[in-house]
């Protein structure tokens, strides 16, 4: 299955905004390989100019001139901008156009995600639209998306810190208990993804796995239909434990 | 004649006058254990350094194995350990193996070795006083330490086993939802002992370097080690109480019901923030990362120097840029919690004042090298490590711009990137510093040398695997891998990824081997090594101007400083490339011309 080199790629990209993530990874790679080969060039070849033999005597300077200043300040300056300020002016487009900004469309498809040791709950508003009410449709372990619509997500966890990781999505999100976090994706294909929890979260921690299914918008209408069904006939008033959505957090 | 010289040379306060020369204490006790003595003290947190490195080193070992063989017994330790599962390490010992990985490596191998060790070693030595200011705060900075060290080892006996919550022990896993054994407290206490002992460690160097540097030696007379050193402990004293109050509150919620951290199943009413605490700690924990590196690279900065045999390229730019960055480091933490759920605009603000790290580090980087070109350069075992520092934190520090910058961090939060990351900027870099000082000093320190060949073979053992190792956990991060996980076979997108993880186990396995070459040198030479000169390298820093070992005050009389530390090559020395700091040049200062010669 494996043969050299190495795979080691990430796993295939299916989101609308992974590319981000992808794009400034590579961006900052190939600056730092360049920098770090110019560093590690000087570092060998002072090694061996300037080995020690008989006869050959150091320069005495303190670097103090204003030669040595200009060419210090130049290159600092030039990393820093080509680097550094390129880095922020990515960033901050990234978040103002994606990572912050939370879809308001009405096809947006919005999930309550509580995660617990070690698995995954979901909950979906059903047919009146509202949290925590008797006709939400709640699932464990799986995750079920429609393709091509945002998927906004209210996060909040029930024991310990996890955090909602989809590395086809090359997105992350903490949960905490007693606050909601927020995070939102939109699929470009439908497939089999999985869910994974990327905080330590206790011994178990490396199972606690989940599924997405990123759905047709027929498969998902039809799945959604008939888990709306299943919620009705299976709601039970005395059971406290299973109301445990929140009030949406836009 | 030196009181005529010292007055027409130096007209500060003198603070010197008050350091009398005490007898060398006769009991046994207080020559070798309740020892007041910096020399004495720095020898026992050496031990006391290395012994906690071979138990963390020993435990990475065995994480490795886990990663590179899941489900296979680690060689002969494992039946020892774990006999029931047949030698299998157990995912809960698993997780107690990391968080202890890293909390004993941290506060107990290597801010022992760098700050303890060569803290205590070289101040007093390098800025010419008889001992540190607080003697006794000294000592029972020392032996308070080693209380803390015992709770963590005695954490690994209890019922339930040790701390298991990672190194950061984020509530509400660490509190008793997540930890209900004793193992978690112990570890609060270890740490909250071991606090202590930095603050007190911290307040003493810092009062010593201030008040008791030698005549002469003016803040920018100081070897670049005694800087860094000196930066750390302002840092250690600022930053270690916040962790001490944010451990303390944990310890108040898992022992006496409070709510500081509590939130979601763990209260039933009420309750507090656990994201508080992890303010608290990255308050702490990012300057934390400076405190363990800038020891090294005072003392990487000073060793380039030395065996380049020139003066450190941008002495005081290398100097004001160390400082810059610890200055930074206490305004950047929140790069720490990009995925938390902080507030965009706070995210946005660390992430910048992030980027500003760069210039500094640019600037001593480029002063490195500057350092090393033209010279002469003696690859001598501790500057092979010196350069090899340069290498590792080159990769360290430039991976920290994929972390640093949002949108990128969002993906390679809490993957193998970031322990790649972090080890290559603070266990990689700040471990070979620490070989370096040690095979540098190890002759003042013990009086002997140590075995150059098996050093040089020790240093291409290491610095090969070593790079191997971290960069093949920045593969894997990239590749999506999280940390921490027991068995990554459990998700299909990792699969593929093993063998890359099984490389990185056989380097790891290497990298552990090869120490045992330091540990034949180091004892070795202690034993049966060749008895050191007074100055075997030919530096001019003041610790090299006193017999080696030196005598229980140091000097016979407080030296007076004409010098840099870094006066190599000086075109009007004859007959040797190098000035103590000490050593009038032929020609004297002005002043010096009235008392004549």
């Amino acid at each position: 299955m494996h043969t050299w080199p190495f795979s080691w790629l990430p796993a295939a990209d299916v989101s609308q905004d992974g590319w981000r993530a992808d794009a400034l990874f590579w961006y900052t790679t190939t600056l730092c390989v360049i920098a770090f080969t110019l560093v590690a060039l000087a570092l060998v070849y002072s090694s061996w100019r300037y080995r020690a033999r008989p006869g050959a005597k150091a320069l005495y300077t303190h670097g103090t001139d204003r030669r040595s200043f200009a060419v210090t300040g130049v290159l600092a300056a030039i990393v820093f901008i080509t680097i550094d300020m390129n880095l922020v002016r990515v960033s901050q487009h990234d978040i103002k156009d994606a990572t912050y900004n939370w879809p308001t469309a009405p096809d947006t498809v919005r999930v309550e995600v509580m995660p617990q040791q070690w698995a995954w709950n979901f909950r979906y508003a059903g047919p009146d639209g509202v949290f925590n009410t008797p006709d939400d449709v709640v699932t464990f372990n799986e995750l079920r998306v429609p393709v091509g619509h945002p998927v906004m997500l209210n996060l909040k966890s029930k024991d310990v810190i996890h955090s909602f990781y989809l590395p086809n999505f090359r997105l992350k999100q903490d949960a905490n208990p007693g606050t909601i976090t927020r995070t939102w994706f939109k699929a470009l294909r439908p497939g089999d993804f999985e869910i994974a929890c990327s905080q330590m979260c206790g011994w178990a921690h490396y199972k606690m796995r989940g599924d997405l299914f990123v759905l047709s918008d027929a498969d998902f209408s039809r799945w959604m239909k008939e888990a709306e069904g299943d919620a009705k006939r299976r709601f039970d008033p005395a059971d406290t434990e299973q109301m445990w959505g929140w009030e949406w957090l836009q | 004649m030196a009181d005529t010289r010292r007055n027409l040379l130096y007209a500060g306060p003198d603070f010197h006058a008050e350091q009398h020369i005490h007898p060398e204490p006769s009991s046994f006790v207080r020559r070798y254990v309740f020892s007041t003595d910096h020399k004495v003290i720095a020898k026992q947190f050496l031990w006391y350094g290395l012994f906690f490195l071979a138990i963390g080193g020993t435990m990475a070992m065995m994480i490795r194995w886990q990663i590179g063989h899941p489900g296979t017994a680690f060689p002969v330790l494992g039946e020892l350990l774990w006999p029931e599962s047949g030698g299998v390490m157990p995912p809960q010992a698993y997780a107690s193996f990391f968080t202890m990985h890293g909390t004993l490596m941290i506060f107990f191998a290597i801010t022992p070795i760098l700050i303890g060790a060569f803290g205590n070693l070289l101040i007093p030595l390098m800025i010419g006083a008889r001992d540190m200011a607080f003697p006794t705060l000294n000592m029972l900075s020392f032996w308070t330490n080693v209380l803390a060290g015992t709770a963590m080892v005695v954490s690994f006996f209890v019922p339930m086993g040790a701390a298991a919550g990672g190194w950061q022990a984020y509530p509400t896993l660490s509190t008793l939802v997540g930890q209900p054994g004793p193992g978690q407290s112990l570890w609060i206490v270890g740490i909250f002992f071991t606090g202590s002992a930095s603050i007190m460690g911290a307040v003493n160097y810092i009062t010593t370097v201030v008040r008791l540097r030698a005549p002469g030696m003016g803040y920018f007379q100081m070897p670049l080690s005694v800087w860094g050193i000196w930066l750390t402990a302002i840092l250690n004293a600022l930053f270690v109480p916040v962790l001490a109050a944010g451990v303390l509150l944990l310890f108040l919620d898992r022992t006496f019901g409070s709510h500081f951290f509590l939130a979601g199943a763990a209260v039933t009413k009420g309750g507090g923030d656990p994201i508080l605490y992890q303010h608290l700690f990255w308050i702490f924990g990012h300057p934390e990362v400076y405190i363990l590196i800038l020891p090294a690279w005072g003392i990487v900065s000073d060793l380039l120097s030395f065996f380049s045999r020139k003066p450190a390229f941008g002495y005081k730019a290398t100097a004001i840029s160390m400082s810059v960055i610890t200055f930074l480091s206490m305004v950047v933490y929140g790069h720490h919690m990009f995925v938390v759920g902080m507030s965009p605009l706070l995210s946005q603000g660390f992430m910048t004042l992030t980027m500003l790290i760069s210039i500094p580090s640019a600037v001593f980087f480029l002063n490195w090298l500057g350092t090393m070109w033209r010279g002469a350069i003696r690859f001598t075992t501790p500057m092979l490590f010196a350069v090899g520092v340069v290498f590792v934190f080159g990769l360290g520090g430039l991976t920290g711009l994929h972390l640093g910058a949002i949108s990128s961090d969002i993906y390679l939060h809490d993957s193998y990137f970031v322990v790649g990351h972090f080890h290559l900027t603070m266990a990689a870099s700040v471990l070979l510093g620490a070989f370096a000082a040690i095979y540098f000093w190890f002759p003042k320190m013990f009086g002997k040398m140590m075995n150059e060949t098996l050093g040089k073979w020790h240093f291409w053992l290491t610095i090969v695997p070593i790079t191997v190792v971290f960069c093949g956990m920045l593969v894997v991060g990239y590749g999506g891998m999280q940390r921490r996980l027991y068995n990554a076979d459990e998700y299909a997108f990792l699969r593929h990824l093993h063998p890359v993880n099984l490389w990185v186990t056989r380097a790891a396995l290497l990298l552990g081997a090869s120490q045992f070459l330091f540990v034949v040198n180091f004892l070795s030479s202690l034993v049966a090594g060749k008895k050191a000169s007074e100055n075997p390298w030919e530096v001019g820093t003041l610790e090299w101007t006193v017999p080696s070992p030196p005598p229980h005050h140091n000097f016979d009389e407080i030296p007076l400083v004409v010098n840099g530390p870094h006066e190599f090559s000086h075109p009007d020395v004859k007959g040797k490339d190098w000035l103590a700091q000490n050593e009038p040049i032929a020609a004297e200062p002005v002043a010096l011309g009235a008392v004549g010669r």
